[in-house]
């Protein structure tokens, strides 16, 4: 099995971007590849490998393309490891850090290949289950790139949350009711049109509708479970009909929301002849 | 959103008599009040005869519950209550499709017990129902009973578990019937009201048809969930579903009752001795029922006598009350959510209005006065157009 430095060898202008505690994760130049990420998880645990088998079995052409996976000895242990694509692009979280939100066209933008994405994972029984600005690279041209697939979930096949648990897996803030209460006869793609709904109206308002003035992560779940999101009017949203969907998106229970990615597409197309983009800004 | 008569006592001759004014009629039989077996096939015919239909509620609601004329009926189990409740129930569907097929229903409705919190078990319990009634109703339209007991609709999450539980049933449609809090005819809880308008819109969002029983002129508003069709009838015990109605054969004292007018335009009723009231004040008028809803049962009320002096009955009090609704039923539902939103708030507001000029006049309806209950059904109608009213926009 080949060392991790001579993996390193290979590459050029290596840099750590993160480290948590399932994988560290580097960028980096490939000799073939180009500019790539590299994914080092410290277990291959069930999780790890379905994120994995979800990037290389399907084609999805917001998601970046998987490379090569293989092992390496890493700090001395047999470690996974996975090359892919690097997207260029702007991580969506800094942007909102900066105080940057979007115009009702780009959110319309935004939404729209949001939902789009979503309809693609809805045809391989996917639920991404993590969608939020962390997860997402926004490129110049305005192209919406999703990453991670760690608590994925793929529909019909054995989950990996145990039944009793307390919660599933989420980010507060972002995910679904259904989710963290781990209800999983209940979660489909419409937890992810929650997600995606939550994380438009944040980059229209500036703020997360739950974690705004949130003192825990209890806080912010059981705001997730009683406050309805407020709604504003958005200059050039004529009519209310896109803040309209994305309240119908962040519905407290899924019976509320669009069945599903293809009924929501359906909605944005009926309310953009209503939505004027001249003058858009909050 | 249709109308459908919901048979109490002494409503076969009525069921006949409106089908023939109205020129059809839709009657959801009660084996309560039409038994043995044998004697609803010549009622089945009878309707039919004056454009009527019918479709049958076993009133399995509490199969443990002795009820003597429940008990007369072929298909009432007698032991194994259990198996029945738990699901297993081909054998008893079996024999409910006979009956559906000798009558001739328009849909089959799948029995079920009533329910006091939902669970994944009765969940289900309903699904099974659904199973077997699948293979039982030889092609015929399937409608379950959502049975539930006073506190289910008082939480948001009970009516999700519901919808979500819905999902999974292979049904055409659901027939609900629900307790009311507090045992209160008129229900004083906008969150109870805007969650059944969540359950039927949920269900409704699902393809599937949806008749509530046992509702009165306040579930009107179920037209902007889009909901099928409602039921009511002649006493209150069929125009709010009361288990213990499933307990007792006792039917209502003749002692204690009392003549009602419905004021359709008021969204209220009130004793006759109150349209002299009225009468005196010579602000009658005001009661008289609208133009489209004119009908001859009533008239004779606003024909210049004092209103107690005239033959108005209680069998001409019923009638008039299930003509009216039937109308308002009709008049409920609009080309498109947004209109059939401002309709019912307009009705609310003018019923609102003409209620503070009885008031005025110290003419109430009592118990069955729609004044606080105006602001209810204003509350939960809000309520749902914020929760539901985008999507329901969309889908009308």
């Amino acid at each position: 099995m080949r060392d991790f430095e001579e993996l390193k060898a290979t590459l050029s202008d290596l840099q750590q971007l993160a480290r948590g505690g399932q994988k560290v994760v580097y960028s980096a130049t490939h000799p073939a590849y180009g500019s790539v990420v590299i994914k080092l998880f410290f277990k291959t645990d069930a999780r790890s490998q379905r994120e994995i088998d979800i990037s290389t079995e399907t084609d999805f052409d917001c998601v970046p393309q998987i490379y090569e996976t293989g092992h390496v000895t890493y700090v001395g242990s047999d470690t996974l490891y996975v090359i892919e694509q690097r997207v260029d692009g702007e991580e969506l979280r800094k942007r909102l850090l900066r105080g940057e939100g979007f115009s009702l066209k780009e959110a319309v933008d935004f939404l729209e290949q949001g939902l789009a994405f979503i309809k693609q994972l809805e045809v391989k029984n996917i639920v991404h289950r993590d969608i939020k600005p962390e997860n997402i690279i926004v490129s110049a041209d305005g192209k919406v790139n999703f990453l991670d697939f760690g608590i994925a979930r793929i529909l019909g096949v054995p989950s990996l949350t145990k039944t009793e648990a307390l919660m599933g897996p989420h980010t507060p803030g972002y995910a679904a009711p259904e989710q963290f209460n781990n209800l999983k006869s209940d979660i489909d793609s419409r937890a992810d049109l929650f997600s995606i709904g939550v994380v438009t109206y944040e980059c229209l308002s500036g703020k997360n509708p739950f974690s705004e003035g949130a003192v825990s992560h209890l806080d912010i779940l059981q705001r997730t479970e009683t406050i309805t999101p407020v709604t504003f009017q958005i200059h050039g949203d004529t009519q209310q009909q896109f803040m309209g969907l994305l309240s119908s998106l962040m519905g407290k229970f899924p019976s509320r929301r669009p069945k599903n990615a293809t009924q929501a597409l359906n909605w944005l197309t009926a309310a953009k002849p209503t939505l004027q983009y001249e003058e858009a800004k909050l | 959103m249709k109308f459908y008569l919901q048979m109490g006592h002494g409503m076969q001759a009525m069921c006949k008599d409106l089908s023939a004014a109205w020129g059809e009629a839709t009657v959801i039989l009660s084996p309560q009040n039409i038994h043995p077996t044998n004697k609803l096939k010549p009622f089945a015919d009878s309707m039919r005869k004056v454009g009527g239909s019918v479709l049958f509620d076993p009133q399995l609601y509490a199969p443990r519950i002795y009820q003597k004329n429940l008990q007369t009926h072929d298909y009432w189990p007698q032991s194994d209550f259990t198996s029945i409740e738990m699901g297993d129930c081909s054998d008893l569907l079996i024999k409910l499709a006979n009956i559906n097929s000798t009558i001739g229903s328009e849909a089959f409705i799948l029995p079920s017990s009533i329910i006091n919190k939902i669970d994944e078990r009765w969940g289900k319990v309903q699904r099974a129902i659904a199973d077997q009634a699948r293979a039982a109703a030889s092609g015929q339209r399937t409608l379950l009973t959502i049975a539930l007991g006073k506190d289910v609709l008082s939480e948001d999450t009970q009516v999700e578990s519901i919808i979500q539980s819905a999902e999974n049933w292979d049904v055409d449609g659901v027939y609900i019937v629900c307790e009311h809090p507090e045992r209160y005819y008129l229900v004083d809880k906008p969150l109870w009201v805007a969650n059944l308008l969540s359950l039927v819109a949920g269900i409704k969002r699902q393809g599937k048809e949806v008749v509530v029983g046992y509702a009165n002129h306040q579930m009107l508003p179920l037209a902007l969930a889009k909901c099928d069709a409602i039921a009511a009838g002649n006493f209150l015990n069929v125009r709010w579903f009361q288990p213990e109605h499933f307990k007792t054969t006792e039917s209502d004292d003749p002692s204690r009752r009392t003549t009602w007018f419905y004021c359709p335009q008021a969204l209220s009723e009130f004793k006759v001795t109150y349209l002299d009231v009225a009468h005196r004040a010579g602000i009658l008028g005001r009661l008289a029922t609208p133009t489209q809803m004119a009908n001859e049962y009533s008239s004779v009320l606003f024909g210049g006598a004092m209103p107690s002096s005239t033959n108005y009955k209680e069998g001409d009090s019923f009638k008039h009350y299930l003509h009216c609704l039937r109308i308002q039923c009709e008049m409920a539902s609009k080309p498109t959510y947004t209109e059939t939103l401002n309709s019912q708030f307009a009705q609310l507001e003018t019923a609102a209005q003409i209620l503070t000029g009885l008031h005025d006049e110290r003419i109430k309806g009592q118990d069955r006065d729609f004044g606080e209950i105006c602001d209810v059904n204003e509350a939960a109608i809000q309520i749902f157009d914020k929760e539901y009213g985008f999507p329901m926009a969309q889908e009308w």
